[in-house]
């Protein structure tokens, strides 16, 4: 059971102690892995004669931008940064277990902090498309009498993607715990591609994907 | 197991901040570069194109050029022939002309050779006769009776004669 708990890493001694939680720390540590990794590989970026390194990284970027450049359209293009970040992160967060750390996205606090910035975003987009009257009508839409149904969306839609993600990492992760518990060798291989790398990935594909097609929703 | 705390806010100023991060050091130069490669890749396209433009309207010039050479040679060569014969038929008839204005004149000439032999032969003829008419009249004949004979006979010799040109 212990397991389950999310640990304080250390504590901040100002204002009485501010507890910095495991997930915070591992996210750091992604963090730096990214900025390490994105800064060894984006040097030497060439126009003309690209090596193989970066043939591969334009590949895998071109794939991300254009995934959700079909989904958004021209106008939703700034928020494409974002949503390629997040699909990195949680992608990487959710196979961290791997590596020996607890995946971040096992924490509430790290999903609905993923949740509040995806709906930000979403009700932003909103806003800096239709200006205050508009977003504020298009809460009255199709029908006025959806009123109270559009404003629950706005609590309901973070709500259901921090608790999908945060479910299936902690479901994922508890059993890999007991796998693990019953038999370390061998066995959890198989399992772990699944829960690990299978369901992970796939985790982060449905967060980024509901993301940004509320996103085209509210820019449409 | 499930609260909810001050990580929250880390989580969002961490989120953040490698969003930052990320578009500053991983998608900005990528996205940069690749959109560099399509724009040089589109200059070169309209580069080509320009060129192509340029092949074909230059050779549609050298071709007009070089029909309208031809064309002009043509003509040159037309002219020529014309202006050849037109001056091959004047030569031809100037020939022609100078032939027969010169043939008229040596016709004339012959002629009046002819007549200054028949004037010269008419005198000679006259002396012959007169030599032969004293010889036969002998040493009597003064030369009233001279003048006579002589008068008679060029009457009857030009008489016959006019009868038989030549």
């Amino acid at each position: 059971m212990e397991e389950l708990q999310c640990k304080t890493v250390f504590t901040i001694p100002v204002f009485g102690g501010i507890p910095v939680a495991e997930s915070v720390a591992v996210t750091w540590v992604i963090m730096a892995v990214l900025l390490i990794l994105s800064l060894v590989l984006v040097r030497n970026l060439s126009v003309e004669n690209p090596g193989k390194k970066q043939i591969l990284l334009e590949t895998g970027v071109s794939f991300l931008h254009d995934f959700f450049k079909d989904i958004l359209g021209e106008e939703g293009k700034m928020y494409i940064p974002y949503l390629m970040t997040v699909v990195i992160y949680i992608g990487i967060a959710n196979i961290f277990g791997v590596f020996g750390f607890v995946p971040p996205t096992k924490d509430l606090n790290c999903t609905i902090g993923l949740a509040l910035t995806s709906i930000f975003l979403i009700e932003y987009a909103g806003f800096h498309k239709k200006g205050l009257k508009g977003f504020l009508k298009s809460f009255a839409e199709p029908a006025p009498i959806m009123l109270p149904i559009n404003i629950l969306e706005v609590a309901i839609r973070p709500t259901s993607l921090c608790m999908r993600l945060f479910g299936n990492v902690l479901g994922s992760y508890v059993v890999m715990k007991l796998l693990e518990f019953i038999c370390p060798a061998i066995l959890p291989i198989p399992f772990s591609l699944y829960f690990d790398f299978f369901d992970g990935f796939i985790q982060a594909y449905v967060f980024v994907f509901l993301t940004s097609l509320f996103i085209k929703e509210a820019i449409e | 197991m499930i609260e909810i705390n001050i990580n929250l806010v880390f989580t969002i100023i961490n989120l953040i901040v490698l969003y930052l991060l990320m578009k500053k050091f991983l998608f900005g130069p990528i996205l940069n570069v690749m959109e560099q490669r399509k724009n040089m890749i589109d200059q070169q396209f309209a580069s080509a194109k320009d060129t192509e433009e340029q092949a074909y309207e230059l050779k549609g010039k050298y071709e007009d050029a070089l029909k309208s050479a031809k064309d002009e040679s043509m003509r040159i060569v037309n002219q020529a022939k014309d202006e050849a014969k037109v001056q091959a038929e004047r030569i031809v008839k100037d020939a022609n002309t100078q032939a027969g204005a010169m043939l008229d004149k040596a016709k004339a000439d012959i002629k009046t050779e002819q007549e200054n032999a028949m004037k010269a032969m008419e005198s000679r003829v006259a002396e012959i006769a007169l030599d032969a008419a004293s010889k036969i009249m002998g040493e009597k004949n003064s030369s009233q009776q001279d003048l006579s004979l002589y008068d008679q006979f060029i009457k009857e010799a030009g008489d016959s004669n006019d009868g038989n040109k030549h």
